[in-house]
């Protein structure tokens, strides 16, 4: 490939990966992102330059006013934000550049407005598209940029007076004259190798530099997920709807193994008391705000037990402001912002629709114990008060059925068990409901004719139940634990793992979670897509909890856990350092019973000092020592002794840069470097050397001379 | 042609320029450079305002840039050995190719998008050099100002050097002024690899280039001066090589002047007689000091005229010598000579006198000529052409009586 189009491809792969993260972000309209597309295809093939000079000259002036009152009417009358007018404005902008550039200007307009395109994905989103474009982007900016740099400096010596390069005798016409075969490939490696330089050098960059202001902005915009199931009323059935999507809602990291997690976690979000037979809806929707820590908003005072969950939850833009963790709450990471309570222990934050959200919280999660629960319940504090024990009116059966299930059970957190056993022995689960939205009691059916439904309808029939036999309950919806994603070591919650379950009031714990829906047959994945998926989801995660999430909190303490490091690594230093000073001791202990001993050990130390000394102040004595043992011991050899002389001047050579060719002759050699400094001691060397090797001809006064010429060479080449 | 060397890596031994010190190496920011850091800087005052990471993230690839920039453009020029053929002989205003060649001397890395220019080049560097330079120009500006001295007069450009490779260009270029143009060194510069800071190295070399003064084709009207080819004779005998006359012989004289020839088509001994060769019969001399309205201009226009004149004797095998008041080139004939001539001509200087009476000539002649030299020259028997500067009326009309004189008239 050319020159010319390798840099045309770089400049325009820069264009794209711009465009793409706009996109990505929601930036520029699809059908305006098509025909700059359209553009871009159509100008590689044009020769633009005959475009620009067929054109009259105010022609791509007049066209970009042009734009910019376009750009008016785009924002006042289309209604569209002021960034998406503006991108639109930059697409309108390159396309004219594209068709008609003729120039350096030219190109170097489009790469600043694709680099303008990146600056305001920046803004628009923080998805890990965008850190994908920015890669791309990257790589194709470090390309077109060294190519542009080339040309340039090219231009530039040839204005300076150059006329002609030798490389460059017969070039074909449209070349840009500076390379007579252009190595496209090994400029692709470099830039490569330049793309990654820069990458890794970046990272501690963006760990070091500063976050001084909390910012007024640290959410860049993302898609919003519409999720059912969390409002203040839900629609017997809502929730199932969600069920159907495998899109992700939020990826949870834990402190906890899988293993040692207990089977029913789960994530709570809100509880419903009130149910009327077709919907569930919350009484009192009054909230409480909860004031901020230093660091944690507070929940509760006392833990139940040892058992204590961190979470640090990445939720996604979630068209709720319900947030999760598993119940019991005991505190949430103050970078929420704010945080409310309701009367039923869910929690809110900030309406977050247009951004995800990172957060951490601590649940109490240690196991209760059955035998502390009394037998006799009443009466029952305000909070599990009278909402939570009525019922409408409803199929008669079922009251029949919670006694006739309850029966053989005195205790009450047995009937509830019971209740939940039966639950999940007796029905089966579906998300195809059979039945009719608009029936008269949708629950008499799920109980009595379908026997299937998927967990609202199991939660409901269990908390209506528990009602019937005396017993506060009230619905909670949520989601189950997830998939755990050992690549990512986090638990991925998908829309699909949203969850109704139980909750039913007993003393002295308060409210306890029952969940009667049996198994759910989950499609499994395997194999590749398990893998893709879960190296995404790992990638996203960092990408979220790492760049896009990384605050202020998170530098310190990275500085906190280097200094940590330091100090570890200082102590295991001094460690070893007093380790070495005792073995020290106890050899020098030894040795002073041995003075042989002690006086070999010190001579061989003192001779390794020097030798090391010697090293560091004349570098190449090893190799002078050898040459001069040589000399000595050839001294009645003399050709040999010249021979030394002459390959020590190769070396010293060598090192200058002047390496004698294989096909050279000694003497071809020194005619080489006639007209260097050192030349002419060269030259007589090779004298006196070949008169030596080859004509056996040495006189007495050889040797001084070679060396005389050597010290020459020597201080020449210094 | 000549080779000049890169003698050494870098200048670190401290060495001066025109009195001052210099680093080894320079570095200065592009006006994209500029561009940059204030494009970063807005960048970072709008990411610390809103605290979005992903802004951070931009500025933090463009500082990185910034930095794997100085390593690249390091590496490319590490291990370069330059070299400079020239041919051996430089005449004034005449274009001549100039052999630039660098070798990669790294093992792995190619060298990128390196200038390699003389280091007494007034050419390259950043936009505030740029202007220093023009200020500092604007006020030396003048007959006093320095001439341009740099051997390589024009920037060579090496795009791509492979490890372990060599690279030449030619650059064509000219030297506007006669004299000696010391090589200093190299400046190698680079921009690589984004064009934002230019970052260069200078390596020593050490060369010198003789400029010879221009040769133009002798004008018709000076064949008519007494330019005898080859050797001037003399109508008289003596123990030249030129026969003169076969005449009978003489007794006592050598066998080896008998013409056998002759004596044979006579049938009396017959000796051959040669002419006798005059000796140091022919001067060029060059009048460098100025009259009250000499131009230096005009002195140039001397100097070439004499170079002209030597080329024309050479050409012709004449011998010659050459004579002024700061060198004396005794006669002498061929290559060798004639170079020698003009290396005197290269740097002869001119000497702007104030007084409104020039000294004399001869006197001046006399610093540098035994007297007794000075007083075979100035005889009858040798032929002297004095080329000057001054006007016709300036010059002392004893001069005339001895010598053709060429005065600002006839340049």
């Amino acid at each position: 490939m050319s020159f010319e189009r390798t840099f045309k491809l770089f400049l325009y792969m820069m264009m794209l990966s711009g465009l793409a993260a706009v996109m990505a972000g929601g930036g520029a309209a699809l059908p305006a992102a098509v025909l700059f597309a359209f553009v871009l295809i159509v100008s590689w093939f044009l020769d633009t330059e005959k475009i620009r000079r067929a054109l009259p000259a105010w022609t791509p002036g007049g066209l970009a006013l042009a734009s910019v009152l376009f750009s008016l009417v785009d924002c006042v009358w289309f209604s569209r934000p002021l960034p998406v007018s503006l991108i639109h404005l930059l697409m309108f902008l390159a396309a004219v550049v594209l068709l008609t550039s003729s120039s350096d200007r030219d190109c170097l307009w489009l790469c600043l407005i694709s680099f303008g395109w990146m600056a305001a994905a920046s803004v628009l989103s923080a998805d890990l598209a965008f850190a994908l474009c920015l890669v791309s982007f990257l790589f194709a900016a470090v390309g077109a940029l060294v190519l542009f740099e080339m040309r340039r400096s090219c231009e530039h010596a040839r204005r300076r007076g150059r006329i002609s390069l030798l490389l460059a005798a017969h070039l074909p016409t449209g070349n840009s004259g500076f390379f007579a075969r252009f190595p496209a490939g090994k400029i692709t490696l470099l830039v490569l190798g330049m793309t990654g330089t820069v990458l890794l050098l970046s990272i501690p960059l963006f760990l070091v530099l500063p976050r001084i202001s909390p910012g007024t902005y640290r959410r860049p915009h993302g898609r919003t997920q519409l999720v059912s199931g969390f409002s203040d009323e839900v629609e017997l059935g809502e929730i199932g709807t969600i069920k159907e999507s495998e899109t992700v809602a939020m990826k949870i990291r834990l402190n906890e193994p899988p293993s040692k997690l207990p089977l029913t976690l789960k994530w709570r979000g809100i509880a419903l008391d009130s149910y009327d037979g077709h919907s569930w809806r919350r009484s009192k929707k009054a909230r409480q705000e909860i004031v901020a820590g230093r660091s944690f908003f507070k929940l509760e005072a006392y833990t139940r037990g040892p058992g204590l969950l961190f979470q640090t939850v990445f939720l996604e833009a979630l068209s709720t402001d319900v947030i999760f963790a598993a119940n019991r709450v005991l505190a949430f990471s103050s970078d929420l912002g704010s945080l409310e309570r309701d009367a039923y222990g869910g929690y809110f934050t900030m309406p977050h629709a247009g951004a995800r959200i990172r957060y951490s919280a601590v649940s109490d999660i240690t196991p209760l114990d059955a035998r502390l629960i009394p037998a006799e319940q009443t009466p029952y504090p305000a909070e599990a008060g009278s909402v939570c024990l009525q019922v409408p009116e409803l199929d008669p059966r079922i009251a029949g059925l919670a006694v006739q299930i309850t029966a053989a059970e005195r205790h009450p957190f047995m009937k509830a068990q019971a209740l939940e056993r039966y639950l999940r022995r007796e029905y089966r689960y579906s998300l195809r409901l059979r039945g009719p939205a608009g029936s008269a009691d949708p629950l008499a059916a799920f109980l009595f004719e379908f026997r299937e439904g998927h967990c609202e309808y199991f939660a409901t029939a269990m908390a209506v139940m528990l009602r019937q036999i005396g017993i506060p309950s009230r619905l909670v919806n949520g989601f189950r634990v997830g998939e755990y994603s050992t690549l990512g070591d986090m638990w991925v919650v998908r829309q699909s793992d949203a969850h109704s379950w139980v909750e039913a009031y007993f003393k002295p714990y308060g409210w306890l979670e029952f969940d009667p829906t049996p198994t759910e047959p989950r499609p499994v994945r395997t194999g590749l897509a398990r893998l893709v998926s879960a190296a995404l989801d790992a990638l996203d995660v960092w990408w979220w909890d790492g760049v896009v999430s990384y605050d202020i909190w998170k530098q310190s303490a990275m500085v906190g856990a280097a200094s940590s490091w330091a100090n570890r690594q200082l102590a295991r230093a001094e460690t070893w350092a007093s380790a070495v000073h005792r073995r020290g001791l106890a050899v020098a202990s030894k040795m002073q019973a041995s003075p042989l001993l002690t006086t070999l050990a010190g001579a061989l130390l003192a001779l390794l000092s020097a030798a090391a000394l010697a090293r560091l102040v004349r570098p190449r004595w090893p190799s002078t020592l050898r040459r001069k043992l040589d000399r000595r011991l050839h001294a009645h050899f003399r050709p040999a002794i010249i021979l030394s002389f002459y390959e020590e001047a190769l070396e010293l050579l060598e090192a200058r840069g002047f390496q004698r060719g294989r096909s050279q002759t000694p003497l071809e050699f020194a005619r080489a470097l006639r007209d260097h400094p050192a030349g002419d001691a060269l030259m007589e060397l090779t004298r006196i050397y070949n008169r030596a090797r080859f004509g056996g001809s040495f006189t007495t006064g050889d040797r001084p001379r070679a060396e005389a010429l050597l010290a020459t060479l020597r201080a020449l080449l210094s | 042609m000549k080779t000049f060397w890169q003698t050494s890596r870098s200048r670190s031994d401290g060495a001066t320029e025109h009195g001052r010190w210099h680093l080894p190496f320079s570095f200065s920011i592009t006006p994209a450079g500029w561009c940059f850091i204030l494009g970063v800087f807005l960048l970072l005052l709008a990411a610390l305002h809103t605290g979005n990471n992903l802004l951070i993230l931009l500025i933090s690839t463009m500082l990185s840039a910034v930095l794997t920039s100085g390593v690249f453009a390091r590496s490319s020029l590490r291990s370069v050995l330059v070299t400079l053929q020239i041919p051996e002989n430089v005449f004034e205003g005449e274009q001549v190719s100039v052999r630039v060649s660098v070798q990669n001397q790294k093992r792995l890395f190619p060298t990128l998008s390196i200038t390699v220019e003389d280091l007494a080049s007034e050419n390259g560097g950043a936009v505030l050099k740029r202007l220093q330079r023009l200020r500092k120009s604007a006020a030396s500006a003048g007959p006093g100002r320095p001439p341009d001295r740099s051997v390589l007069r024009h920037p060579a450009y090496f795009p791509w050097i492979p490890p372990r490779c060599v690279r030449s260009e030619l650059v064509f270029q000219k030297y506007p002024r006669r004299g000696v143009y010391q090589l200093e060194g190299f400046r190698i510069l680079t921009r690589y690899p984004f064009g934002l800071f230019a970052r260069g190295e200078r390596v020593s070399a050490k060369g010198r280039v003789w400029v010879y003064p221009s040769i133009h084709e002798v004008s018709s009207y000076y064949h008519l001066l007494p330019f005898p080819p080859g050797r001037m004779e003399s109508a008289r005998t003596g123990h030249g090589e030129s026969l003169f006359a076969i005449r009978p012989y003489r007794d006592g004289e050598s066998a080896r002047l008998v013409d056998w020839k002759a004596t044979a088509k006579t049938g009396r001994l017959m000796s051959r007689e040669f002419a006798r060769d005059e000796e140091n019969t022919f001067c060029l001399i060059l009048d460098t000091t100025a009259g009250p309205d000499s131009r230096p201009d005009d002195f140039e226009k001397a100097v070439s005229l004499a170079a002209s004149f030597a080329w024309h004797f050479a050409k012709e095998e004449a011998e010659y010598q050459f004579l002024s008041p700061q060198r004396y080139v005794p006669a002498g004939i061929g290559t060798e000579h004639l170079y020698e001539v003009l290396r005197a001509l290269a740097v002869v200087g001119f000497e702007q006198g104030t007084s409104p009476n020039p000294p004399d000539l001869v006197a001046q002649l006399g610093s540098i000529l035994e007297p007794a030299t000075l007083e075979r020259l100035m005889s009858d028997k040798v032929l002297k052409i004095i080329i000057t500067s001054r006007a016709r009326h300036s010059f002392p009309s004893t001069a005339w009586q001895s010598a053709h004189v060429l005065c600002r008239e006839d340049l």
